[in-house]
């Protein structure tokens, strides 16, 4: 493909590609692992209680047993396969954030388009002293990107640095 | 314009008790539809049971008077020095305040009841993260005008404030009414037609499918429970007879269908009228339910140009704008100028744009071949569940032509959806196209983007594709299967142009 009309050249603009992209925490696996084993168990439960009702016929716990097994293998392949694709990158103006194996997404926000930033922190990533950052901007939540797993220090300074970009560009304005 | 004080917390006009009642009763009815399938599972209901019943219905009609009452009275606006404000809830009560600045759009409109009531409903929308969207449901017209005039002053003033504090900003007075307003564009009754002839007949034909499914239903049952035979099984025997018979019901379906899609439409956008005021467009349309929408200039975030091979026949074109919204659009919101000429386009879009239409040129690219798997994979569901149906109900030549035809008609469709999958750029907008044997063509200023994202599912991966996911204040729009290439450059380029530009996205 070629840019004919464009007025700059596309080979000499930054490629979002070349970022040095940094790892979430590692304890944050865990995190998603208790929360999956929790609803699965809670799923194997069932299947397995029901398999105790004489009315009910046993194929029908066979086969919930062995789609819930499929379900959770492929399951289990997302997380170890793509937990160490979850990765953050911070660019002069604008945020990077990457992950899933099975369907790999890489979202860029530019600072001048963030509306807010909250830092969040759920009960189980209290134990674990994890927190979330997300970003909204404008419009339906699809456009809003979450980074979940980050030590309270990163999470502030990435807050910090992208207020300070929005007040920035706002100044500017 | 007489003088009103709109300080003064009001109610909303008399006759809007009514309204306010017969949209309740409407909604409890539609909440408790099945109840209305009761007598029929219990023969004697009524003998038996029949005072006690309509006691019944009377009590809770008449509470629901009272609560709609109660809701009338409870409901009281005013305008403050800094805001709207509104109280309403008849148990919970809440208290709504709309900031002048926050306002966006004021919308008019008039709905069947509300035309035989004489009152117009009025609505105040605002942009971004707040869920305060405030619908009155009954005012008189001359109120409702007033109120809106005063509104929009209002709002003017707050906005000279602030830019007197920070010198002069790219975003325009607001105008009033009365202003230099002029006529763009009114639909005549002729267009109107063609716009219905030329609408895709299938919206009618679900429609009409979907009456027809329900009330098969309703009659099955009604008859199997009643004369205790098993219409289903009698009906299955007969098919290969009745052949003629379903071909003759094809085709009034479709004719039917067709007819419903003109009525339809020519209802919905019966003297559609673009005023121009100023720098924003007032949008009127509808017969029954009269419309009023606003155009704001810069919260206009998507340009959609619908047309199709009839339309282009007829010379006319639909347009959908998309305004900044806190959700994802959906069709209905969109507003629609529709039967359009290529002049009328062009006019409006150079206003809104500041751009000639003409004079875009765009580096295009296409989506890649592998695309049409994908649209066919969607289909196979379809089409394997038609299959066992043949094989086991229905087995025989004619049968089976159809289903051939079926799957080849859908195989084209497929193939058209992704010749026609596109993207372009240039130094101002995004282009994209979309569509089978109509097209859609969406213009966006690339400043409007909100964010930009590549995803790849795990067969992309492989070879090498990505689809790009463009997020604006008005949902997000998605081209597929473009090269990896392609598309990281253009994600790099699009975001060079948000993040070097100094042009706000509202």
């Amino acid at each position: 493909m070629d840019f004919k009309n464009l007025e700059l050249s596309i080979s000499d603009l930054p490629d979002f590609k070349t970022v040095d992209l940094q790892p979430i925490q590692k304890s944050y696996k865990k995190i998603i692992w208790i929360n999956h084993a929790l609803t699965f168990f809670v799923l194997y439960g069932i299947s397995f209680f029901v398999l105790n009702f004489e009315e009910i016929p046993n194929w029908i716990s066979i086969i919930a047993f062995s789609v819930i097994s499929l379900v959770f293998s492929i399951k289990a392949i997302e997380i170890e396969k793509g937990f160490p694709i979850r990765k953050f990158g911070v660019r002069q103006h604008d945020i990077i954030y990457q992950y899933g194996f099975f369907y790999f997404s890489e979202t860029v926000v530019p600072y001048n388009r963030i509306q807010h930033v909250e830092i969040k922190q759920g009960p189980l990533s209290r134990l674990f002293s994890l927190y979330s950052l997300s970003l909204y901007t404008a419009g339906a939540s699809s456009g809003d990107l979450i980074i979940n797993g980050l030590d309270k220090q990163t999470a502030q300074r990435l807050k910090s640095k992208v207020l300070d970009k929005t007040t920035l560009v706002d100044e500017a304005d | 314009m007489k003088q009103i004080d709109f300080s003064q917390p009001r109610l909303q006009s008399f006759n809007g008790i009514f309204l306010i009642f017969f949209a309740d009763l409407a909604k409890r009815i539609r909440q408790n539809i099945y109840i209305l399938a009761l007598p029929f599972l219990q023969k004697n209901l009524f003998d038996d049971y029949g005072t006690l019943i309509y006691l019944g219905l009377f009590l809770l009609v008449l509470t629901q008077f009272i609560f709609s009452y109660l809701s009338y009275k409870k409901f009281r606006f005013s305008i403050q020095e800094d805001a709207f404000h509104l109280d309403h809830g008849v148990i919970r009560l809440s208290h709504v305040e709309i900031p002048f600045e926050r306002i966006q759009n004021i919308n008019l409109q008039q709905g069947v009841f509300q035309q035989i009531l004489n009152v117009v409903g009025f609505e105040i929308e605002t942009a971004g993260e707040g869920t305060a969207e405030i619908k009155i449901k009954a005012l008189d017209k001359g109120f409702a005008t007033a109120l809106k005039a005063k509104l929009i002053e209002e709002k003017n003033k707050v906005q000279t404030e602030v830019e007197i504090e920070s010198g002069p900003t790219d975003e325009t007075l607001e105008s009033t009414p009365d202003s230099s307003a002029s006529v763009l564009f009114q639909l005549d009754f002729r267009t109107l037609i063609k716009v219905g002839v030329s609408s895709n007949l299938f919206k009618g034909v679900g429609l009409l499918l979907a009456f027809f499914a329900y009330l098969y239903n309703f009659i099955m049952d009604f008859v199997t429970n009643i004369y205790d035979i098993d219409l289903e099984e009698d009906f299955t025997n007969r098919i290969p007879e009745t052949l003629t018979f379903t071909s003759v019901l094809i085709v009034s379906v479709l004719v039917i269908g067709f007819l419903i899609t003109v009525l339809t439409t020519v209802l919905k956008f019966f003297k559609l009228k673009i005023i121009k005021a100023q720098q924003n467009f007032e949008v009127e349309y509808g017969l029954f339910k009269r419309v009023n929408k606003v155009i704001k200039k810069s919260k206009t975030q998507i340009f959609e140009i619908r047309t199709n091979p009839i339309k282009n026949l007829f010379n006319i074109k639909n347009v959908f704008v998309s305004q900044a919204s806190s959700h994802q659009l959906s069709e209905k919101q969109k507003i629609g100028l529709v039967g359009l000429s290529k002049v009328n386009l062009k006019s409006l879009f150079k206003s809104l744009f500041e751009h000639e239409y003409e004079a875009l040129t765009f580096d295009v690219v296409h989506s890649k071949h592998r695309l049409i798997f994908r649209y066919f994979y969607k289909n196979l569901f379809l089409l394997s569940g038609l299959s066992l149906a043949v094989y086991f109900v229905f087995l025989n030549w004619f049968s089976l032509t159809v289903l051939i035809a079926l799957s080849l008609f859908l195989i084209f469709i497929s193939y058209l959806r992704m010749k026609k999958s596109s993207i372009g750029v240039n130094s101002n907008f995004i282009s994209i196209r979309k569509g089978s044997i109509d097209t859609k063509f969406s213009l966006i200023e690339i400043h409007k983007l909100q964010s930009v994202k590549l995803t790849k599912n795990i067969f992309q991966q492989y070879n090498g594709h990505a689809d790009l996911v463009l997020e604006t204040a008005s949902g997000m729009l998605k081209v597929e299967y473009l090269s990896l290439n392609e598309a990281q450059e253009l994600m790099n380029y699009l975001l060079f142009k948000i993040e070097s530009t100094h042009k706000n996205w509202i």
